[in-house]
């Protein structure tokens, strides 16, 4: 050990853990992106990943078709039944009309906000090690994309970009503590912001937290981004699962659940560009 | 007497099933969790292929799979390669100078490595951002069985890395 300790390989090695110290601290800190040798591997990587995960979703769709061919007799008996259900739902008719009115108001994103410009991204791998659904996209700074940069799908917002490679980066989720974003109920106009918590997270849900007393939050309703920080503004985030009062300080907290589902994602949408872009509220931001 | 085309060889398999642990942990879409408990296969074979190679073989492996998985993870930059680099580095020496080439051996090492990685990640995710219960829930529901799924990994990736060596080291 003695002699370990005072050979070639250990200057090497030590050498060598300086190096990667160096360039991830320098790197790290003054250029805001991933290290270099991260960087590298990244764009090495990023074909394989994208190979993997297309062919992970081939097998998986295969599979899901077989299955449910299996199933179609079983399912034509079980159609029958569902008549019966569904007359009950044209009741519902109205309601969901007015729901869609809602949705078609938001989903068609880039039609009422033209100042939003996109960047389609694949999800090519995910840290499964990380309970607040991190994931990669096969996209990096040379589509047009940068640190802090939200991430939505057609149905809601799913998080913001954290790390930027060339080729590929990584995407905090809505579920993850390390986000704080401005947030109003669409109804009340009530104001909090959004965050996660890992007891929210394990149910796939947001804490739409900071609320007054006097609020008139209600499950149901729709939960908006409030343009403040790093996220446009009237972006959908969620609807309201539950309402419980914060033990420490006596506020109002709404669990929320998201619009995107996030455990299943595969194509998202990165907004590169919009109106008032700039200001950051991200903890461990500047 | 191991030739250089050995040696190769030796490593090419490794270097895939790395490369194959790798797509499976981080894929995403084959889950390979238990409740919420997700092995880090990565590391159990590192850490058994370690006990079979030099330092600094085992340096530079922990420090290029720890680079390849901060690709994907969402720990602070750097974290994967350094923290893979010493414990590939620690391993290689533990087994040299103190522990016995073993099956216990590498069930104590993997334990001791799953171990350290959860615990610097709860560290830096979660110790100081998240109240007691929250820190609580994440190191019993999740770090402690993620340790002891791992290292039921550890078992046959050393009667693996044997076999490799057995073959390829006569």
């Amino acid at each position: 050990m003695r002699f370990f300790l005072r050979s070639r390989q250990f200057k090497i090695i030590v050498a060598v853990f300086c190096v990667v110290v160096i360039l991830t601290a320098s790197f790290g800190i003054f250029a805001k992106r991933m290290s270099p040798q991260t960087d590298i591997a990244s764009t090495i990587a990023a074909p394989f990943k994208t190979l993997f995960s297309n062919v992970s979703n081939i097998i998986i769709d295969a599979f899901d078709n077989y299955s449910s061919g299996s199933r179609l007799s079983l399912e034509n008996a079980e159609l029958k039944a569902e008549i019966d259900a569904l007359n009950k739902k044209i009741a519902d008719y109205d309601e969901l009309a007015q729901q869609n009115n809602f949705y078609k108001e938001y989903l068609g994103i880039k039609d009422t906000n033209p100042d939003f410009v996109f960047t389609d991204a694949t999800v090519i791998s995910r840290d499964t090690d990380d309970p607040f659904g991190a994931f990669t996209i096969n996209c990096g700074s040379t589509s047009g994309i940068s640190k802090y940069d939200p991430v939505i799908t057609g149905a809601g917002l799913v998080g913001y970009i954290t790390d930027v490679g060339l080729t590929s980066c990584k995407v905090t989720t809505i579920l993850s503590p390390d986000i704080t974003l401005g947030a109003l109920d669409n109804r009340t106009q009530d104001s909090g912001i959004i965050t996660g918590s890992l007891s929210f997270a394990q149910n796939g849900f947001c804490q739409f937290a900071n609320l007054s007393r006097s609020c008139s939050v209600a499950v149901g309703d729709y939960i908006v981004t409030s343009g403040e920080g790093i996220f446009p503004e009237g972006l959908l985030i969620g609807s309201v699962n539950n309402i419980g009062i914060n033990e420490k300080n006596n506020s109002i907290y709404a669990e929320v659940k998201p619009f995107a589902e996030i455990e299943e994602l595969r194509t998202v949408m990165v907004i590169t560009e919009f109106e008032g872009q700039g200001g950051i509220k991200v903890k461990g931001g500047n | 007497m191991t030739s250089r085309k050995n040696i190769f060889k030796l490593r090419l398999i490794n270097a895939l099933v790395f490369i194959v642990l790798f797509y499976i942990q981080y894929n995403g879409i084959f889950s390979i969790k238990i409740a919420q408990a997700n092995p880090l296969l990565c590391i159990a074979f590192l850490v058994t292929m370690c006990m079979f190679c030099s330092e600094l073989t085992s340096t530079i492996t922990g420090l290029v799979l720890g680079i390849f998985i901060d690709t994907v993870t969402a720990t602070p930059p750097g974290f994967n390669a350094l923290l893979l680099m010493v414990l590939g580095l620690a391993v290689s020496l533990i087994v040299k100078h103190l522990f016995n080439n073993n099956i216990f051996s590498a069930i104590a090492l993997c334990t001791m490595c799953a171990t350290i990685y959860y615990l610097l990640r709860w560290l830096l995710h979660f110790a100081f951002v998240s109240s007691v219960a929250e820190n609580l829930t994440y190191l019993l529901q999740i770090a402690l069985p993620s340790v002891l799924y791992t290292v039921v990994f550890a078992v046959p990736f050393y009667y693996f890395q044997k076999a490799l060596h057995k073959k390829f080291y006569k």
